[in-house]
């Protein structure tokens, strides 16, 4: 474990370090600033919790394609109570609106088994027109703007970290040290303080939460007996039933979490990241939360992980489309690392392939000036197939994951 | 009628709703878009036409837990007759 965190640091380091080359190379000060490190998170914060949404359920052996529908209902409900009693109310209703999805899909999973995708399925669908339908009533009864969108929410407020990244506390403003570095474009230095203070300062209370989240559910499912026997429905449930564990139970109570966590997703989409719900807000990001629990092989780090690259990718898609130019060269270097360690292992096959492939980045980054705005836009997609293709990795969901269960071995 | 989005997603459905045959599958998408073009009526006594979506979702679900309470029952049925046939 000890050796594992080393290697990690090492390879952020690496990875910062050649970020930053890249940056004085070609100019592109967005790879690094402020903005772009706070867009990040704030993308990146959705993703999060729909994949710690699909941990949960699928730690406790329980598919679920429904995060898409259950993002969609938090929501609907976020704007729509957000809009009336405040954005705090909104939130809760959020995550009750989400479990209520979850609920429906433990209902049809657990208790009458079936299977797993469909039920997933029928739930986004059926989120789906839940909510076009109660706008177009809403809208029709003249209480909403639009028949795709609610009325406005208020801003939750959001502060930031005391002295370096000017917090306020009790009415005391504290000084902002952080900014004028990262503003100076010094080497390295101010691309690290550049991202520590876009993901430290400004933030949203939700956007805090939800990192704690992460944490949090590690300790709830590693520390705690509860996630033992929640994970043990998931990887053996047969054998968790002879040992006195209520397997129903625990498929219901991951379910429940994961419907909750996914709907606090879709509010902080509406009452957040925007200040209204509006329809196809959702636009696919618990699938992708999906593909960050897969990416990050079933683990709350894994998932930040993943949903920090896919959140990276589209801020700097969004902000900036000349730094998605030099980001080509960056998976030049990335690809050149590769082609080293290869190298040094002995496999020439793979090292050879790599190697085609970085000079065909370089040759690509030269040739073209500008981007074709259609790729950017691609961009994140684009960057999480890469590295999910790039990245050897072992997979090892929970062992029955998916499988129908039912109490004393029937079938 | 215009170029329609989201068939790919609704085809999952009609998919699983035919249980992976083809004459099933002619069925359930005969279904889904009965329900589409008729769900335009509604607006005529004002009633928003999105209800076919929540219908096509609900009849999913319903018919595939129908499915699934009916296969156990059968099995529950069956181990009763084998019971007996062996008291027997």
């Amino acid at each position: 474990m000890k050796i594992k965190a080393t290697k990690l640091l090492l390879n952020a380091t690496y990875l910062l370090l050649l970020i930053s080359i890249i940056r004085l190379i070609t100019g592109a000060t967005d790879l690094t600033s402020i903005g772009t490190a706070s867009a990040a998170l704030l993308l990146s914060v959705p993703i999060i919790l729909a994949g710690l949404g699909g941990l949960f359920s699928e730690r406790a052996g329980v598919v679920n394609i429904g995060l898409e529908g259950m993002m969609i209902l938090g929501a609907w409900a976020g704007g729509f109570v957000g809009s009336k009693h405040g954005p705090w109310f909104g939130l809760m209703a959020a995550v009750i609106f989400g479990a209520v999805g979850a609920l429906l899909h433990a209902i049809a999973t657990i208790s009458f088994g079936v299977d797993h995708v469909v039920s997933g399925v029928a739930i986004n669908i059926i989120a789906a027109g839940l909510v076009r339908y109660l706008s177009t009533i809403l809208y029709q009864g003249g209480s909403w703007p639009g028949p795709s969108q609610s009325p406005d929410v208020d801003p939750i407020s959001s502060n930031g970290l005391p002295v370096l990244s000017g917090g306020h506390f009790f009415g005391w403003k504290s000084p902002d040290i952080l900014t004028p570095i990262a503003e100076k474009h010094w080497f390295l230095i101010s691309d690290v303080v550049g991202i520590i203070r876009g993901v430290t300062g400004d933030l949203s209370y939700v956007t805090l939460i939800a990192v704690l989240f992460i944490p949090l559910s590690f300790f709830i499912l590693w520390k705690t007996s509860f996630g033992l026997r929640l994970r043990s429905a998931g990887e053996a449930p047969i054998a968790a039933e002879s040992l006195g564990v209520n397997v129903y139970a625990m498929k219901y109570a991951g379910v429940l979490i994961s419907g909750g966590l996914a709907g606090l997703g879709g509010g902080f989409l509406a009452i957040v990241a925007a200040n209204h719900y509006q329809e196809n807000q959702v636009a696919g990001r618990g699938y992708i939360g999906l593909a960050a629990l897969l990416f990050g092989n079933y683990r709350p780090g894994g998932i930040l992980a993943g949903a920090a690259l896919f959140g990276f990718a589209d801020a700097l898609q969004l902000r900036d489309s000349a730094s998605i130019h030099a980001l080509i060269l960056l998976i030049a270097g990335i690809l050149g690392y590769l082609v080293y360690r290869d190298v040094k292992r002995g496999k020439m096959l793979s090292a050879s392939i790599s190697a085609v492939m970085a000079a065909g980045s370089v040759w690509f980054y030269f040739a073209v000036q500008e981007l074709p705005g259609q790729l950017v836009t691609m961009t994140p997609y684009i960057a999480t197939l890469l590295v999910m293709s790039l990245a050897s990795q072992r997979l090892r969901m929970p062992a029955a994951d998916g499988m129908p269960y039912r109490r004393g071995g029937l079938r | 009628m215009g170029f329609r989005s989201g068939i790919g997603f609704s085809a999952i459905a009609v998919a699983l709703l035919g249980r992976n045959s083809a004459g099933g599958m002619a069925i359930s998408a005969l279904l889904f878009g009965f329900l589409e073009v008729s769900s335009r009526s509604l607006e005529l006594i004002d009633i928003a036409p999105e209800t076919y979506v929540i219908m096509q979702g609900s009849i999913l679900l319903s018919s595939v837990i129908a499915y699934e309470v009916v296969r156990r029952f059968k099995l529950t049925l069956q181990s009763k007759e084998l019971a007996k046939a062996v008291a027997a």
